[in-house]
């Protein structure tokens, strides 16, 4: 069994998760989450033209239309300067703006086919945002009923504070590397939900063990050390294993999931490191105090007698 | 005892490999997944009723919208209610957009007025509609079977109305105005100077899903391509076989005779996954795909605790039998806690969540129970059934 001293070097490692938490809010308001059509609303067009054609050709067009915050994307070339599959999403547009934009197109881009045209809605625009946020908040609610149940309430609270914590520092990271969030990104955030509620229930289940079984003038940093090495083997396996998988969908997978697989390989990390190196010196941290006060309690009525 | 233990082990690697070569190489078990509107493509639809709608109204017109659906041959629609007035239908493959579109949001209220514009029979009276030719001029037709009552407000109505004329009326458009020549009542009637036979059954499947309760009017459409276009789909297929070889691969080397154990444990899993979506019928979306890497991940994460479990107890002396054993009830303890949480999380996220967040929440349901049978049963049956060989005696090959 390893014997790292993950609880004596607990001042380290919350400075690197707030460090960490800082440079994920940091992306959350200072680059803001870049929203993509499925919450904004929009229009993916797939073109085919009948010749090679450049990003730049199609958004002279883009610009004139006053659509130049579209995005244009070439598809199906190495090289990547001309092609004749282009990928293009625009705003919301009028009836008639869409007819004057493809109009403008094939007149000054060149003839083509329309492979696709799908026209979003802001599938998760505001109200059903809230929704799934309020059952996610309801899921965490019952999680913790849960836990206060079969742990306590100090592991109910502390294994949930980390779950919330590996969301908003994978969602802070996304927007730092300005991915665009879609259906992919809220997919990866349950799934990095998931994974995070497992891994801090597996290794709680350890300390509570070991905390029914708590040898006599082990103390408490002990303690929480033996319970962390002992699973610690079991922690980097399954991470590891998960790691690869989606290294795997992420270099060999088609473009369109490379976001999910990139997202749930930063939560998935992160919820690894979260569960042994933020949750459980925070449960140490509470349960630590509240040992001292009732020990302080036992002595200071002795000392007035 | 140990010959027996290793045919049957034998017995049941080829097995997985024989249903798995069966459902992907013989009759592709894709064939028999549903798979929902943002995997495979469609059309969806938002329909907003005009005016006020009760609850009821919009319940009824779910149900006639599902129909439709159904009836007009869409694969796989998903007809949902959305706040107070609104029906979202998701039209998963659908060939013919704008005529389904058409379709199911039309009203299809069809009345039968007298001379005087007076309502004489609505589409409620109506008990079956069916579309034929006219065996002497063949020219297509409409039939309609009134129900008794129908019948007899029909019998009424040619009597009152003999030799005057009788307007019929879909959706306030009159398609034929006629004479009545006689009584009527048997409750039968015709419609004819219909375009095509074709019209006449669309119109025939109109009238039997019965009409909107309200009219509602179409205010979104949109044309949904499929997630994974052609070139991306060969692609997924290889990255997410790279991916299981790399699990198998990994568990192989860590854990040895455990963790090819392991392995087949993992492969009846995703049968089983696989076998309860189909069985049940469920519509497989992005995030159904997402629920089942999940699971996935806690069947691989519940082995791995098992197989930490049964090395702890050996490092502290027990005989492998025992080791096997103890470590078991102490793995559980810990699978059972995931397990259970993460199951009463999905079914928090059903109940209050929409339909995208559903989809995720019923596969890692399923997926969360076929773990646990897998991850826990299989394992320990494999384990034990092979416990008097020397892939369990030799520790080296057994838990590596």
């Amino acid at each position: 069994m390893p014997r790292f001293d993950f609880i004596g070097n607990r001042r380290t490692w919350f400075i690197v998760s707030i460090v960490v938490l800082v440079v994920a809010l940091g992306g959350f308001f200072l680059r803001g989450l870049n929203l993509g059509i499925d919450f904004t609303g929009g229009i993916t067009y797939n073109l085919k033209f009948q010749k090679p054609v450049s990003v730049a050709q199609v958004r002279t067009v883009l610009d004139k239309q006053h659509v130049g915050d579209s995005v244009v994307q070439l598809l199906g070339t190495e090289a990547g300067k001309t092609s004749q599959s282009v990928l293009i999403e625009t705003p919301s547009l009028s009836e008639s703006a869409r007819y004057a934009l493809q109009g403008a197109l094939s007149k000054d881009v060149g003839k083509y086919q329309t492979v696709s045209l799908n026209k979003v809605t802001g599938t998760f625009s505001g109200e059903l945002v809230r929704a799934g946020i309020l059952a996610v908040l309801i899921a965490s609610l019952a999680i913790v009923l849960y836990m206060m149940v079969r742990f306590d309430l100090r592991f109910a609270l502390t294994g949930v504070a980390a779950i919330f914590y590996d969301a908003i520092v994978t969602l802070g990271l996304v927007a730092l590397i300005h991915f665009q969030i879609s259906q992919n990104i809220v997919v990866a955030v349950l799934i990095i939900i998931g994974y995070s509620l497992n891994d801090r229930i597996i290794i709680f289940d350890r300390i509570r063990e070991n905390m029914r079984l708590r040898k006599r003038g082990e103390s408490l940093a002990e303690l929480t050390n033996r319970s962390l090495n002992q699973t610690l083997a079991r922690s980097i396996i399954t991470a590891v294993v998960v790691i690869m998988a989606m290294l795997a969908l992420l270099l060999f997978g088609g473009t369109t999931t490379q976001d999910l697989s990139a997202a749930i390989l930063i939560g998935v990390t992160f919820g690894a490191y979260s569960s042994i190196l933020f949750a459980s010196p925070l449960w140490y941290i509470w349960v630590d105090s509240a040992e001292r006060t009732s020990q302080a309690a036992r002595r200071s009525p002795a000392k007035a007698r | 005892m140990r010959g027996r233990g290793i045919v049957g082990l034998i017995l049941i690697v080829v097995a997985v490999i024989a249903v798995y070569g069966y459902f992907t190489a013989v009759n592709p078990v894709t064939k028999y997944i549903k798979e929902g509107l943002d995997l495979k493509g469609g059309v969806h639809v938002v329909l907003q009723a005009k005016g006020h709608a009760t609850a009821a109204d919009m319940k009824k017109a779910e149900t006639v919208i599902s129909f439709r659906a159904n009836k007009f041959g869409i694969s796989e629609p998903s007809i949902q209610l959305s706040g107070s007035n609104q029906i979202i239908a998701d039209l998963a493959g659908v060939k013919n957009q704008q005529q389904a579109i058409k379709l199911i949001g039309q009203t299809a209220q069809l009345e039968f007025k007298g001379p005087k514009g007076n309502i004489i029979l609505t589409g409620k009276d109506l008990s079956s509609a069916s579309a034929a030719l006219d065996p002497t001029s063949n020219q297509p037709l409409i039939l309609l079977q009134f129900n008794a009552e129908g019948a007899k407000l029909f019998a009424a109505a040619t009597k009152q109305y003999l030799g005057q004329n009788i307007s019929i009326y879909l959706d306030n458009t009159n398609i034929q105005t006629a004479q009545v020549q006689q009584v009527i009542p048997n409750g039968k009637a015709q419609i004819s100077g219909i375009s095509s036979l074709k019209t006449a059954q669309t119109t025939a499947d109109l009238l039997n899903s019965g009409a909107l309760p309200i009219p509602m009017r179409i205010i979104d459409v949109s044309t949904v391509s499929p997630l994974l276009g052609q070139d991306q789909v060969a692609r997924s297929a290889v990255a997410g076989l790279v991916a299981m070889l790399l699990i198998i691969l990994i568990m192989l080397g860590i854990y040895r005779y455990a963790g090819l154990i392991a392995d087949i444990a993992l492969a009846i899993y995703l049968v089983i996954v696989v076998g309860a979506l189909i069985a049940f019928g469920a519509v497989l979306t992005l995030p159904g795909v997402a629920g089942i890497i999940l699971s996935a991940a806690i069947a691989v994460d519940a082995n791995v605790i098992i197989f930490a479990r049964i090395r702890d107890e050996l490092r502290a002396g027990r005989t492998i039998g025992a080791a096997i054993d103890h470590g078991f009830k102490n793995a559980l303890r810990a699978i059972m806690d995931s397990n259970v949480s993460t199951v009463i999380a999905a079914a928090v996220l059903y109940y209050f969540g929409s339909g995208e967040v559903r989809g995720f929440a019923v596969t890692l349901i399923i997926g969360v129970l076929a773990s646990f049978v897998t991850a826990v049963g299989v394992t320990r049956y494999l384990l034990r059934l092979s416990e008097g060989t020397v892939l369990v005696r030799n520790p080296k090959l057994f838990l590596g």
